[in-house]
């Protein structure tokens, strides 16, 4: 109750922001250095795209911003830590579909936080866009109809692996036996790069994961990519088809997104969303990301939240009609 | 004749001035991260990912890769001197070589790590270049039932890792596989004895156990005993080897050399294993395997090689397959595909300057380290002569640093304390804290494994002998067993597993 009354109080601060802000002509922000969470360890693509997101700003707004890798708990600790930080703009967040629109959901009740409640969405930065591949000697089939037959004539005979539970590649999987009626053995592994060997020698048949590691095998034969999981065709080929278009309605993509602490000022959220999107369309930036095998999108703080609204949804039913809770 | 056109192409393109020069950088900066207690080499390659966005995609690989084995040369120097080893493959160099520095000998055992290195380095540079296509096949054949029964082999040659009671290092191993299993489940998520503590879902940091058990419970230990190390550490001998210490090493580093080129092409925990596993073969082969744990020259010299040579030989699966076996690797790869490189089963065809140039970086990496360390191990050696009361506030507080530099978490840092007292009990109870330690590393990719290799063969067991591979491992694991297993039937159990 007193949580409420406080969080309501603080929403009342922060909704005087914008009305406060045009009077001070140029809201000044940032005063301090700011931190930007990537809740992720060092060196990974979202860690990559954090650190050159967090140069920039710091060369046009004039602060530090500092990253830091807080890697616990499949990210948890990281979202967690800028939950419970000040709302003033001095902590962002990094954070992927998995953080924002599937653990909420998958570790029920007892989660430490809930998005759209907890964190107020800046802007998206990037799709990673999820292709569906086989192994060429043990599946046939190279179209995703033939797939789906081969599968239904042989349930629970092809084995799919994923980097874990709760990841796109997981729920992916899912999504596509539930919206077929194939059915499959799931695999976990924890991460892409221990998924691949088994993959590539067979151990394994199926997988829907992330493009870069992805396309030397594809180009050598070793692998075959039957479709992307996005709703438009992928830039990197379009000839290879949408999943969508034989499952109609199929999305299983990883993004990425800024987010801050949900009572921080609108004044604040417009400037940061603003430089963000004017950097993620730099020439150099969509060169650099589209070699890391994503898409750089910049998307305004409200498209944002309705995509993190729609995923969520989306993720949640898949979650409780494959019955994939732990608890 | 291809690969010496191979190799000369490679030298062509190291051997040019700037990437000289990043390679010299690259081993300098691992070398010192290495030798500062728990800053491993990952936190340094992602520091310095986005500085390489604006080089040569070679230059860059180069420098990273240097920073990784120079990584290896410098973390066994803490191990040797304080018994603080900051990365899992200096565990077992801990065992002998802090043993031979409580001698006198911290000298002669820096030389050894050095020395060993190179020679492990320079051979398993030449297997690279030789046989990276066919060994990245090699790896392949290796799936989870195959990393199961190796894993087996592992823990039961694991015993051998211990100088005491039989009983005890099976207690410890035990306890190691309990603590590995912290942690979030893998194939249910499920939180398993974190007792709700968030801190505890990743499970234990290697790091701060390792770190806390040897290093800081090291140093409670030392307190509690009143005795003045300045002398010990001031009747320092001959800082090179004697010739009959070069006969003494030699077979080891060329038998670790093998085990560790073999191994590292596993991108499943192999280069982990081929330390642990160069010694247990050393105290095997030894006619004298009461010295170890003691001082023997043969446990350093062993398991240095193999850990350099699993270090280089890990990079095959990177380059031929585009699968990292360590988070290093996966840093690297990330900085490859930003450039727009990805490694895969081509790369080699179509980088051909960049596989061999880094193939010949590696050997004049490995030449630069030695060089480095060589006059090096003098200073290290004098460091031991710094009045204890100066040294151990110091050693604590790097560990702090660097335990907590691995994942930003205040956490990892009390688990480090926890264990430092933890490890102080244990030696109190006369228990050896390695078999604990490989326990910890194995138990998990053991349970993972056979869990997987289940579900692979969909519940039906009798599946692991009819892979011809896992079938002979596991049979190779039983026999292993009953020679471990054999002294204690017999009298002989007293001479090999007592003083």
């Amino acid at each position: 109750m007193k949580l409420k009354f406080l969080a309501a109080a603080l929403l009342g601060f922060s909704m005087a922001g914008p009305i406060a802000g045009p009077v001070s002509a140029q809201t000044p922000y940032p005063t301090k250095p700011v931190t930007v969470v990537v809740p992720f360890t060092a060196g990974g693509t979202a860690d990559i795209i954090g650190r050159m997101v967090a140069e920039h700003l710091q060369k046009t707004l004039g602060q530090p911003f500092v990253v830091e890798n807080i890697g616990g708990g499949g990210g948890v600790s990281g979202v967690e830590k800028v939950v419970k930080s000040a709302p003033d703009g001095s902590t962002l967040v990094l954070a992927s579909t998995s953080n924002l629109a599937v653990h909420p959901t998958l570790y029920g009740a007892k989660f430490p936080y809930q998005t759209l409640r907890d964190l107020k969405p800046i802007t998206q930065v990037s799709v990673v866009p999820n292709v569906l591949v086989v192994n060429p000697d043990k599946i046939k089939a190279r179209t995703v109809p033939d797939l789906i037959a081969y599968l239904k004539a042989n349930p629970d005979k092809v084995s799919f692996g994923s980097s874990g539970i709760g990841t796109t590649q997981h729920l992916a999987g899912e999504l596509f036996q539930q919206r077929t009626g194939a059915s499959m053995v799931h695999i976990p592994y924890k991460g892409s790069s221990a998924m691949l060997p088994d993959l590539l020698a067979g151990n394994i048949e199926l997988a829907f994961d992330n493009v870069p590691l992805l396309l030397p095998h594809v180009a050598a034969g070793k692998l075959a990519m039957l479709a992307v999981a996005t709703p438009e065709r992928a830039d990197f080929d379009k000839n290879i088809p949408t999943v969508a278009e034989f499952v109609p309605g199929f999305e299983a993509t990883a993004w990425h997104g800024f987010l801050a602490p949900a009572a921080t000022p609108d004044a604040v959220i417009a400037k940061l969303a603003t430089e963000i999107r004017a950097f993620m369309q730099q020439p150099e930036t969509v060169k650099r990301m589209s070699g890391l095998g994503m898409t750089p999108v910049s998307s305004m703080p409200e498209e944002f939240t309705a995509l993190i609204r729609t995923m969520t949804a989306q993720w949640k039913e898949v979650i409780e009609k494959g019955n994939i809770k732990p608890q | 004749m291809d690969i010496l056109n191979n190799l000369a192409l490679g030298f062509a393109t190291t051997l040019s001035v700037s990437n000289l020069l990043y390679c010299f950088v690259g081993a300098l900066l691992g070398t010192l991260i290495g030798v500062l207690p728990g800053l491993g080499p990952v936190a340094t390659i992602a520091m310095l990912l986005p500085i390489t966005f604006g080089l040569e995609p070679v230059s860059a690989l180069i420098m990273l890769a240097g920073i990784y084995y120079g990584a290896q040369y410098g973390g066994s120097t803490t191990a040797i001197l304080i018994n603080l080893p900051g990365e899992s493959t200096s565990v077992v160099t801990a065992l002998d070589g802090y043993a031979m520095a409580r001698q006198g000998r911290a000298g002669a055992a820096l030389a050894t790590a050095a020395l060993g290195s190179f020679v492990a380095g320079t051979i398993a540079t030449v297997f690279i270049a030789l046989f990276a296509p066919p060994l990245a096949a090699l790896a392949l054949q290796f799936g989870p039932p195959e990393y199961f029964a190796l894993m087996v082999l592992g823990l039961i040659a694991s015993v051998t890792l211990a100088s005491g009671s039989l009983l005890k290092a099976l207690a410890m191993i035990i306890l190691g596989l309990l603590l590995g299993l912290i942690g979030r489940d893998v194939y249910t998520t499920e939180a398993r004895f974190t007792f709700g503590l968030e801190n505890l879902t990743d499970g234990l940091q290697f790091v701060a156990l390792a770190m806390g058990v040897y290093g800081i419970g090291e140093i409670i230990k030392n307190l509690e005993s009143h005795e003045d190390r300045t002398p010990t550490a001031a009747k320092v001998e001959g800082l090179m080897l004697s010739r009959q210490d070069l006969a003494r090493i030699t077979p080891p580093v060329l038998r670790g050399t093998a085990l560790g080129s073999l191994l590292g092409i596993l991108p499943g925990g192999g280069a982990l294993l081929s330390s642990f596993a160069s010694y247990a073969l050393e105290k095997r082969m030894s006619r004298n395997p009461a010295a170890f744990g003691r001082g023997a020259i043969e446990g350093v010299a062993g398991p240095e090689s193999a850990n350099n040579a699993g270090a280089q030989s890990s990079f095959i699966p990177m380059l031929t397959l585009g699968i990292p076996s360590n988070p290093v690797m996966a840093l690297m790869v990330g900085a490859l595909i930003i450039h727009g490189i990805t490694p895969g089963p081509s790369f080699i065809t179509d980088k051909p300057e960049m596989f061999w140039g880094l193939v010949a970086s590696m050997w004049v990496g490995n030449l630069m380290l030695v060089v480095l360390n060589l006059p090096l191990i003098g200073i290290w050696v004098r460091l031991l002569t710094v009045p204890y009361h100066w040294l151990f506030p110091a050693i604590v507080v790097f560990s702090a640093i660097g335990v907590y530099s691995v994942n930003n978490s205040a956490g990892d840092v009390l688990v480090m304390a926890a264990m430092g007292v933890f490890g102080y009990a244990l030696h109190k109870l006369d228990c050896e804290p390695a078999p604990l330690l490989l326990g910890f590393v194995l138990g998990p990719m053991l349970e993972e494994h056979l869990r997987r290799s289940m579900l692979l063969f969909r519940g039906d067991p009798t599946q692991f002998l009819t892979r011809p591979l896992t079938a002979s491992l596991l049979v190779l694991a039983l026999v292993a067993l009953v020679v471990v297993l054999l002294p204690t039937i017999g009298q002989k159990r007293e001479t090999v597993f007592r003083e």
